[in-house]
């Protein structure tokens, strides 16, 4: 068992790669009463085109279907679901799919060893009936529609869908209506046999745990399992091109006041990934959009906005960066996001005091299993060499502002999709 | 955790003495019975209007540098209608003294938290025009937005055919925020600091006596207010259920189901809690069972309980031609529980539930400050005696209690015909 340290925080995560090919991850925490433990696949709604190891064919399934095999998998072999096994215990499940991953996870007060168990057998025991997968069509409708109802859900992907041309971000998690009523047991047995295997998982235990106890339970548990050869699925890979695909669009949704976004596109080589430059362009969107910026304090003080946010994600080959804001003045707003964006600034005192407050929050991080364990899927799919960012402090230490002022002379932000959604006209 | 109560002259302070958290918490209660609902305007105003700036940060950015330099302490606001009585919530969450190398730290933040509370921005007995206005514009639109979602619009719009005439149903619209001004609302602000009841929590591990003694020097109130609180509300029950329909431009149709819920004993009210597990809570739950698994007729459920309401509804978001069956199910399975259909093996998983509940807010620090709090108010068991409560409840209670719920309407918020 390795021990990874978190320097500065003095917490550290024990990590072991099982002969499976799962990576199981550990961090204890005696004073909680409870313990998280998720088990994670690398498989998310964009892997819908694919090779196997050894074979030409490219397989290409419909999307939602990450969605739609985590539903299904709940339901267990001789009937009934998993919830039946892990009531006995009074442990809460759950599961979510992002366009990533797709995580299973439960939260327990007592019977580590036995949740665990019951995780692993049915994560690992695949049961699809055409009935089953007919049942849960109609629920993952209702649910899609439950989407469509929601404007800031709508806007969201619309984000998406006129700043990427071929990323398959542009396509909602769930899948369309006509995706999700497209769906055939062939596919998702395709993709569980495919992506579901240790060598593409991980599993993250956080808590009220002994680590190395709870190692050795999941090395039994594993050991006993068995897994067919992993046949190295390769996603199709996409070359996403720098320009957005529209660089305006108003469209009509149900809201009240207007929604508008203007969302940067930035190729990834232009600001190469590492946590550090995540960092710093965090603190300068914080200092520029962010409660304490000057901009914010006047858009809102002279009421032309109620509400004003950013984003960040990196998006394949790119980086996109969203301003959006609730306003009755959308074009006005529009033209004053895109002015502040030709003139970003950040004072030394801001950046100090900013970079004091994130230290700050980086202890309170390490209070709660959930938080921790979410924090480790994070840095697991998303840092760059898909590893636990253990110098995280170090990384905050070290950050100069003149970094942060070299980084903001370096960027640029002039290729913008703009998207306004305006109340229905009645 | 060790609980203990500091007798003040005007105000109470309750301390809880945690090392489970590396944050610690300073929150100011304020409450009193509800004579006037306009009341609750005033206070969503001032929810806003005292988190937004003050005398010494006049800008909202000013604050916002404050807290940042306070190592991300957070200043929080939050209000709420506690069945014939409100609460108005004034807090601040910050690291643990011992993590931080200035001395002072303890005695900043208590200032820091109490020049919020007492030191509005006000000139001349008005709040500042400029932040007014951008509270009132921010809470008309807030009010306006509740039309976007169909959970929450459709609860409202059923709790107003229920009874327009009751606090519960009572939503107030951009008219009433419209005769708020900043005068009013200080009048406003100034009775509720000076004649409600006020509770001071504090929570973490922190040397309570000092950080008494601290907040003792820094907040005084001069009238002594311990007047009764007046909690429960009695809305009407009908002996024919009342069925409601109005259209909208939502996909899915919006039912909410509601029921009146009889006064319960304290014994009851942990029944209670296992009989809502028994029928909503999670995907065993029977209506989950019914109307998911069984039918796919929905994706999630939610029950709603207002307890000082007496007031009990389940929404439920599904096509709008499923309405008649969904219905059906739902009486179906309510007849069941109330004529005893409930196995020893639902009970058991109820109350692992809610033992399960239990033992898990004690991970979070909000939790057991809120349990503390509700416990003060006499209605509700500390965390530690909750698990041992729920263990010693038998199952013919959960069916005796069953027939405690009177249904009272069943509202559809279905499509609008294009």
């Amino acid at each position: 068992m390795e021990t990874i340290e978190i320097k500065g925080l003095k917490e550290k995560v024990y990590y072991e790669k099982l002969p499976s090919g799962l990576d199981v991850y550990l961090w204890e925490n005696e004073k909680s009463s409870s313990f998280f433990v998720s088990l994670n696949v690398k498989y998310g709604s964009i892997h819908t085109d694919f090779k196997l190891e050894g074979n030409k064919k490219k397989y290409s399934v419909p999307n939602g279907i990450a969605h739609f095999l985590e539903h299904l998998n709940f339901n267990l072999k001789g009937g009934g679901s998993a919830y039946d096994l892990f009531d006995k215990l009074g442990t809460d499940i759950n599961a979510f799919t992002t366009f990533e991953y797709t995580s299973y996870h439960l939260t327990g007060t007592n019977n580590l060893e036995e949740n665990i168990k019951y995780l692993l057998d049915y994560v690992y025991t695949p049961y699809f009936t055409k009935k089953l997968v007919n049942n849960e069509r109609g629920i993952i409708l209702e649910e899609a529609k439950m989407g469509l109802d929601n404007p800031g859900n709508v806007f969201f992907y619309k984000k998406y869908e006129n700043t990427l041309f071929k990323d398959k971000r542009n396509n909602r998690i769930i899948g369309s209506l006509d995706d999700i009523k497209n769906i055939a047991i062939d596919d998702i047995k395709l993709v569980y046999e495919n992506f579901y295997h240790p060598e593409n998982m991980f599993m993250v235990v956080t808590g009220n745990i002994d680590a190395y106890k709870s190692l050795l339970y999941i090395k039994e548990q594993m050991n006993s399992k068995e897994f067919k050869k992993y046949k190295h699925p390769e996603v199709m890979k996409i070359k996403e091109p720098n320009k957005v695909v529209k660089e305006f669009e108003e469209i009509e949704g149900n809201v009240e006041i207007p929604l508008v976004s203007v969302c940067i596109k930035i190729p990834k080589k232009k600001i190469p990934e590492k946590t550090k430059n995540n960092i710093l362009l965090s603190t300068i969107l914080k200092s520029n959009f962010g409660a304490s910026s000057e901009f914010k304090n006047d858009l809102i003080e002279k009421k032309l906005v109620t509400n004003l946010s950013f984003s960040r994600n990196i998006v394949t080959d790119n980086l996109i960066i969203n301003i959006d804001a609730s306003t009755k003045y959308p074009e006005e707003v529009v033209k004053l996001i895109r002015e502040k964006l030709n003139n970003l600034e950040i004072t030394k005192e801001d950046f100090e005091r900013k970079k004091r407050a994130s230290i700050a929050s980086l202890v309170f991080l390490y209070d709660d299993a959930e938080e921790v364990n979410m924090n480790i899927q994070d840095d697991i799919i998303y840092s760059k060499d898909h590893k636990i960012i253990s110098d995280i402090k170090d990384i905050y230490d070290n950050l100069e502002y003149e970094e942060a002022k070299e980084l903001l002379s370096n960027i640029s932000l002039d290729n913008i999709s703009v998207l306004i959604m305006k109340p229905k006209t009645k | 955790m060790q609980y203990k109560k500091y007798e003040c002259d005007t105000y109470n302070i309750y301390t809880i003495k945690t090392n489970r958290f590396k944050s610690c918490i300073i929150s100011t209660i304020f409450r009193d019975n509800l004579k006037d609902r306009n009341v609750l305007v005033d206070l969503s105003m001032l929810t806003n209007i005292l988190c937004q700036n003050n005398k010494n940060y006049k800008k909202h950015r000013d604050l916002v540098i404050k807290t940042e330099e306070l190592y991300n302490a957070s200043f929080y606001t939050s209000n709420h209608r506690v069945g014939n009585t409100y609460e108005l919530e004034l807090g601040t969450e910050f690291i643990n003294p011992c993590y931080v190398k200035e001395k002072e730290y303890l005695d900043d933040i208590i200032n820091f938290n109490f020049d919020m509370i007492l030191n509005p921005n006000v000139e001349n007995d008005e709040f500042d025009l400029k932040t007014f206005n951008v509270v009132k514009e921010k809470l008309i639109i807030s009010r306006e937005r509740l039309h976007e979602s169909g959970p929450k619009y459709s609860i409202k719009r059923a709790l107003q055919n229920m009874d327009n005439e009751s606090i519960s149903s009572y939503y107030f619209e951009k008219e009433d925020i419209e005769k708020v001004t900043p005068t009013s609302l200080y009048k406003t602000y100034k009775n509720i600091i000076n004649k409600s009841v006020c509770d001071i929590y504090v929570i973490g591990d922190m040397d309570m006596d000092q950080v008494v003694s601290k907040i003792k020097n820094r907040f005084n109130l001069k009238m002594i207010k311990n007047h009764e609180l007046d909690l429960f509300i009695e809305n009407k029950k009908y002996k024919k259920i009342r069925e409601f329909k109005e259209q909208d431009h939502f996909v899915q149709a919006n039912l909410v189901y509601g029921f009146n819920v009889d006064t319960l004993t304290n014994y009851e009210k942990t029944v209670f809690k296992i009989f809502l597990e028994i029928l909503s809570g999670g995907m065993n739950s029977k209506l989950y069972q019914k109307l998911r698994v069984e039918n796919s007729l929905c994706y999630s459920l939610a029950p709603v309980y207002f307890k000082y309401d007496k007031l009990l509804f389940f929404h439920v978001s599904f096509d709008e031609s499923n309405y008649d069956k969904v219905v059906k199910l739902i009486n179906m399975t309510i007849k069941e529980v109330i004529s005893g259909k409930i196995t020893e093996e639902e009970f058991d998983r109820a109350k692992k539930s809610l033992q399960f509940s239990a033992k898990v807010a004690k991970d979070s620090i909000n939790s057991i400050l809120d349990n503390y709090i509700f416990h003060n108010l006499g209605e509700v068991s500390l965390l530690e005696d909750l698990e041992k409560e729920i263990l010693d409840v038998k199952l013919e209670d959960v069916i005796k209690i069953a027939s405690k719920i009177t249904p009272n309407f069943v509202y559809l918020l279905g499509k609008e015909e294009k």
